[in-house]
């Protein structure tokens, strides 16, 4: 090995293994645990009194919830696109990206599965999904297709891990005894062997074909629980690229958060996460953000056009009614904002790329809010007399507070993970900069 | 000076309207004065000569009626004494205490021709005790079912206590049904009113549907009687038209029932779930590979 890789390869080895939480580290999780701790009391509640705690009544019978579902499923494909779109394109810079990204899909498609046993009256019946479910029901789709990512996911997490949590186990250092065996286990006995590699990188490769169509089905069905109904705002044959495009823009944003905080605050990990990567992930933003508004103008401009009754009382109550506030901001901050900001080289430095993200994030959980919520508000039937509470619909302490507690509980994952395992792929970075595996492996089995 | 005049009268007011509600609160709260209840009794004998007090217990909030729920009310037969005592229940949530007079009461009710029922609430801090009366003769209705030239008849025939004599009942309305799945549908007309032998005979109407075999359920009440309460029989008879399910056209839909899924669909999704799930156990057999591979190492 050139004594320049060797170099680097020890430089690795101090930075990359998981360290133990500083004073801010420990008040970040211990801030994560009350909000979850908050959320759970209400689900408690939730479970006590009824669904009659939430502010869904007859009329926004998805509220909420069904919001955070689809939020939650949309950040979640982003592990498709970092560690599967531009892994099979050979696309070298992802490599310090892919286990941010990957984390974020299994965190997020976690809470995702979550939520909608939460928006569920009675969760105790929830295996009726499959023993009475029926194959032509969209949300039986939707059951299948969430597990199955979930799994797909979380092999994608957890294979290119092995090499890492062997090194964690060969290489840590004064690890308390059940630490120890956690990794012990986890690594499956990995020696770095060539035959090893060889068996890690075909799954790898089975399963970014396999996640692919798995990726693009879960948030086209996802879209059909909305478009196979027949409502103002959702009658569209649009709706599953419309959700597709939507969500690389919200995961890739959400990518972008977590690597600013790794860049920023983890010592000597802007070695590994440069502002090479800051820029590249700014340019696929724009794309993204781009395609997301086309797919936009097709979804507003449409009926627009034609003003069909209801879809008038929809569009109005968004464009320049109740909803014009949140409407504008995700249009204006979750899309055009990003799409003039970052085709600047200066937009795409560190800094101002991350606070982009962020607005596209905030306007990402807005835009699935404004697609559940106005629509429910305005059914082609409506009931004829109702309470006007039952027409309008705001979200109750209880349905905030188990958001923000499934909020929390998808970064306590993450946290949970930078915590004890590597969250950049020491291997893949190794091989991004043409360091041969073998050589490295035997020169660490060595020392 | 006007002014201020004006102003120290508005702060009195303002005082004063403030002060009154809390004193008035707080007497509330020191001596609740308990409100007055209300108990409305009813009483049913069912097919199976099971009899069944209900008692709904209930006070008057802004002149609305408010239905007390979890109270315990207890039911005496014919005075109040603890021998005399049925049964203790609890109000649900309308307020209804359901009193179901099994084995002893069966075992008075073949002594006596007339009942007295009492039903007691003892009370509480927020509503007052209340006892209510209902006054019950012994009765009966019976149902023959009657086919004559192929028309089929249903003859019911009402006997109840008159002088303390068991006689057959003149001129009471009896009402019939057929039971369908979510509710009873009515038959027989308006002039279902038993004659001086408190018979009643109607036809049955021949285009009711059954089940698959024509299977119907028969009903006969006499509802809200001021001395016999409500009493019900029923009797099954094959006398509907049987139900043909064709389920021809809800084969292979979209709407179908989920055994009835278009079978295109059903191979289609089989083969791509059952494809996608044996490459990921081949994924995970792959991985203990990775683990033998490593335990041979070591």
């Amino acid at each position: 090995m050139a004594p320049e890789n060797e170099k680097f390869v020890e430089e690795m080895k101090a930075d990359l293994l998981p360290k133990k939480f500083g004073m801010l580290g420990k008040i970040w999780f211990s801030f994560l645990v009350v909000l979850i701790a908050i959320g759970m009391y209400s689900y408690y509640t939730q479970l006590r009194d009824g669904l009659v705690v939430t502010g869904m009544r007859d009329y926004v019978s998805w509220g909420m919830y069904i919001s955070d579902f689809v939020f939650f499923v949309a950040v979640s494909l982003v592990g498709s696109l970092i560690t599967a779109v531009l892994y099979l394109l050979n696309v070298k810079w992802r490599a310090p990206l892919t286990r941010i990204a990957e984390i974020i899909a299994v965190s997020n498609i976690v809470f995702a599965g979550l939520i909608i046993v939460v928006d569920m009256g009675r969760p105790e019946r929830v295996l009726y999904l499959i023993t009475h479910g029926r194959i032509q029901s969209p949300i039986v789709w939707d059951v299948i297709v969430v597990a199955t990512y979930m799994t797909i996911s979380l092999m994608l997490l957890y294979i290119p891990l092995l090499p890492g949590l062997a090194f964690c186990r060969d290489h840590m250092k004064n690890l308390p005894k059940w630490q120890y065996k956690m990794y012990n286990a986890l690594a499956l006995g990995w020696k770095g062997t060539k035959e090893q590699f060889e068996i890690s990188r075909q799954s790898v490769r089975i399963l970014a074909i396999l996640i692919i169509p798995i990726a693009l089905c879960i948030h086209t069905v996802t879209s059909w629980l909305f478009a196979t109904t027949y409502r103002p705002g959702w009658d569209s044959t649009n709706f599953g690229p419309y959700f597709v495009s939507g969500a690389f823009l919200a995961g890739a944003a959400a990518v972008i958060i977590g690597m600013y905080v790794f860049y920023k605050k983890y010592e000597n990990y802007d070695r590994y996460i440069t502002p090479l990567h800051f820029d590249k992930m700014g340019r696929l933003l724009v794309l993204l953000a781009l395609i997301y508004l086309y797919f936009n103008v097709n979804e507003y401009l449409v009926p627009a056009y034609k003003m069909k009754t209801e879809e008038a009382i929809h569009l109005h109550e968004l464009v320049v009614g109740r909803y014009a506030f949140m409407f504008w901001f995700a249009q204006g901050m979750g899309m055009i904002l990003p799409i003039i900001v970052l085709l600047f080289k200066k937009g795409r430095r560190p800094l101002p790329l991350f606070i982009i993200s962020i607005v596209v994030v905030i306007g990402a959980w807005i835009k699935r809010y404004l697609i559940v919520i106005p629509t429910m508000e305005h059914p082609f039937v409506p009931i004829q007399e109702v309470p006007d509470f039952w027409m309008h619909y705001t979200p109750s302490f209880v349905e905030w507070s188990i958001t923000l507690g499934s909020i929390a509980g998808v970064l306590l994952i993450i946290t949970a993970f930078v915590r004890y395992f590597p969250i950049l792929s020491i291997w893949e970075i190794a091989e991004e900069r043409g360091i041969d595996l073998d050589k490295l492996n035997t020169k660490l089995e060595s020392k | 000076m006007k002014r201020i005049a004006h102003i120290r009268i508005w702060v009195f007011i303002s005082i004063l309207g403030y002060l009154i509600p809390l004193g008035t609160a707080a007497q509330e709260k020191a001596s609740p004065t308990p409100v007055k209840t209300r108990i409305t009794l009813s009483y049913f004998v069912d097919n199976n000569n099971t009899s069944m007090v209900s008692a709904r217990l209930s006070h008057k909030l802004n002149r609305r009626n408010v239905y007390d729920q979890g109270i315990e009310l207890s039911l005496f037969l014919n005075e109040i004494s603890d021998e005399n005592l049925l049964a203790k229940e609890v109000t649900n949530k309308r307020g209804i205490a359901e009193f179901y007079l099994t084995e002893r009461f069966q075992e008075i009710q073949d002594t006596l021709l007339n009942y007295k029922f009492y039903v007691v609430f003892n009370g509480n801090d927020s509503l007052k005790n209340k006892t209510s009366s209902l006054d019950i003769g012994k009765a009966n209705l019976e149902m023959n079912l009657i086919e004559e030239d192929s028309i089929k008849y249903i003859e019911a025939h009402l006997t109840g206590v008159v002088d303390d004599t068991l006689r057959s009942i003149e001129n009471e309305d009896l009402k019939f049904f057929v039971q369908r799945t979510f509710s009873q549908l009515p038959f027989g007309g308006k002039y279902t009113s038993t004659d001086k032998n408190g018979l009643v005979k109607i036809e049955f109407p021949n285009d009711i549907p059954g089940d698959e075999s024509g299977r119907v359920e028969i009903v006969v009440k006499l509802v809200d009687h001021d001395d016999y309460g409500n009493i019900e029989k029923m009797k099954e008879a094959n006398w509907g038209i049987p139900l043909v399910i064709n389920n021809s056209e809800l084969k292979g839909e979209l709407w179908s029932d989920r055994y009835n899924a278009p079978f295109v669909l059903v191979f289609i999704s089989l083969a791509v779930i059952i494809g996608v799930w044996f490459t990921l156990g081949y994924l995970v057999w792959r991985l203990i590979q990775i683990k033998r591979i490593g335990n041979k190492l070591s």
